[in-house]
């Protein structure tokens, strides 16, 4: 029970700093016209426009925690849907910070960091598009559509900086909490020895991969110190499975993002983007 | 009298979890939690979000004007505030300010480091380079690094008779050879969630008799080859004393 408890605290800890910058960050941007003068200029082709957005994050280094806010903030702003999906999945990975902690991490393996950079950019992009396909209210939940609409935009940014701030931070928080409860609880039971033993199957190593991504929810700064760790145990090609599929789901971010997407939606993300992991994971491991 | 919103409150809850927070860094327990790299910036963060959550309460006090309610009973009004609590899940917040705020901080022992525990798998000669060309490998530093040389034939080599001055927690070893116990610590890269526990094996006669099971411990010798009930083995051998868990008691990996 100890042990539940210190990595629950960890995980609220190590997240909340960058839900508190995140939130911040997003209000800010919700308030003032910093993103409207980038956002009037994307390009109008659909596709360059995604890859624009989602290079966002290397101006906005906040990892996933923080991403969540500012996503729904810049839906708020006019970013379709597609658009802050592919936003959401790519910044924590195609950051400046996640770009040098891979580059030293994987110091050995020379194609590790392009690989999780242009796989990560495409799964993202891929997902984006699928999600593009619905209409916005099967993806996006009505509250939060409510919330979206330039009369309430126009309410926002008359109320107070920190009534707005407490609103957003405490729509996140209390799922932040409960995802960290969750993940906190399944590490517990998860036990990685046994993982780590089932070393002779590669595709099998992909697939333990992308469960312990998606439990651990670490940080995507610095989880490729964490994936370097198993290095012994499984292919690369597992490794960057965890690599591109653990900042995008995992139980925390999911959690956040219960009062955003509506749970089909969350089902459709989770699944397409553990199927592209996996895929490119498989592919790798006949490389390394 | 309740206010029939009282998001006021939900603002209060959000700012008691950031001052925590900060009261875990004054009192010194972020090392438990977190890679020492943070620190600085969930200070500032959390002070930052305890202040604008106490001002946003304050403020709507006087920027709305409040439903107010008369509850005929005390038990209409406890009715309304557990519901509220129930369905905005503040309960579950409130749970992680309590755990924020009395729970007893421990860092990962040795419970933990049973489940994550990872075999030791064979060098291959790619990472037998890999290791040998790093800065560390003539003279390691911590438990982790150690361990890492000690894991192929030529780190046993280079590290036989060398004198080590090492910090740890006590683990039983998996042998179990009454005169050999592990010191471990855990390395961390991020926070206590990807926490990986490194091992020393330690020869002690009766260590049991004096040194517990999660107790912290000193341990100034040298590797030398020494004969257990499972032949020879290269094993850390010389002085142990019981010294008080340190503030930061992980090994935290820099970059």
């Amino acid at each position: 029970m100890d042990d539940i408890i210190t990595v629950f605290i960890s995980i609220l800890v190590e997240a909340t700093p960058f839900l508190i910058l995140g939130t911040l960050i997003a209000i800010i941007v919700q308030r003032y016209n910093i993103f409207d003068w980038l956002i009037a200029r994307l390009p109008s082709n659909k596709f360059i426009r995604r890859i624009s957005v989602s290079l966002f994050g290397v101006a906005l280094p906040v990892c996933e925690c923080g991403n969540v806010p500012l996503a729904r903030s810049l839906m708020r702003k006019g970013l379709t849907t597609a658009e802050a999906t592919t936003f959401l999945l790519a910044a924590p990975i195609l950051n400046p910070i996640t770009f040098i902690t891979t580059k030293e991490a994987f110091r050995g393996v020379p194609w590790m960091l392009p690989a999780r950079m242009l796989g990560g950019l495409a799964v993202a992009l891929i997902v984006g598009h699928f999600m593009g396909i619905y209409k916005q209210n099967k993806v996006l939940r009505k509250d939060f559509i409510a919330t979206c609409k330039p009369r309430k935009i126009h309410e926002h940014n008359k109320s107070k900086f920190s009534l707005q701030f407490a609103e957003e931070f405490w729509s996140m928080f209390k799922l932040l909490a409960l995802g960290s409860a969750i993940a906190s609880l399944t590490q517990f039971v998860l036990n990685q020895n046994i993982l780590s033993n089932v070393t002779s199957n590669y595709v099998l190593g992909v697939f333990i991969m992308l469960l312990l991504g998606f439990v651990i929810s670490i940080c995507s700064n610095v989880d490729a110190f964490f994936a370097l760790g198993y290095a012994g145990t499984f292919r690369y090609g597992a490794l960057l499975t965890f690599l591109i599929a653990g900042p995008m789901v995992d139980i925390k971010t999911l959690a956040m993002l219960k009062n955003t997407y509506t749970k089909k939606a969350l089902y459709q993300i989770t699944f397409s983007v553990a199927f592209l992991a996996c895929a490119i994971g498989i592919g790798f491991s006949y490389v390394g | 009298m309740l206010d029939r919103e009282p998001r006021r409150f939900w603002y209060v809850l959000g700012a008691l979890v950031c001052l925590c927070i900060v009261l875990i860094a004054l009192r010194g327990r972020l090392g438990y939690y977190i890679h020492p790299r943070y620190y600085t910036f969930t200070v500032i963060t959390s002070t930052i979000g305890t202040l604008v959550l106490f001002k946003a309460a304050i403020s709507y006090v006087y920027t709305k004007e409040p439903t107010i309610i008369n509850y005929g009973s005390v038990t209409e009004l406890v009715a309304v505030f557990g519901k509220w609590l129930l369905s905005k899940g503040a309960w579950f917040v409130i749970i992680a300010i309590i755990l924020l705020a009395w729970a007893p901080a421990r860092p990962l022992m040795s419970g933990a480091a049973n489940r994550r525990q990872q075999q030791a798998q064979e060098a291959t000669s790619a990472s037998k380079k890999a290791l040998m060309q790093t800065t560390w490998f003539a003279n390691p530093k911590t438990i982790n690094q150690i361990s890492q040389v000690l894991s192929i034939e030529e780190g046993q080599k280079e590290l036989e008779g060398k004198k080590f001055n090492l910090t740890g927690f006590v683990r039983a070893d998996q042998s179990g050879d009454s005169d050999i116990f592990q010191l471990s610590r855990f390395t961390i890269t991020c926070c206590a969630v990807d926490a990986t526990p490194s091992n020393l094996r330690v020869y002690m006669k009766d260590w049991k008799s004096k040194y517990p099971v999660d107790s912290w411990v000193k341990v100034e010798g040298s590797f030398k080859a020494l004969q257990t009930s499972r032949g020879q083995q290269l094993l850390l051998s010389g002085g142990v004393q019981a010294v008080s868990q340190p503030d930061e008691p992980y090994d935290y990996l820099s970059f």
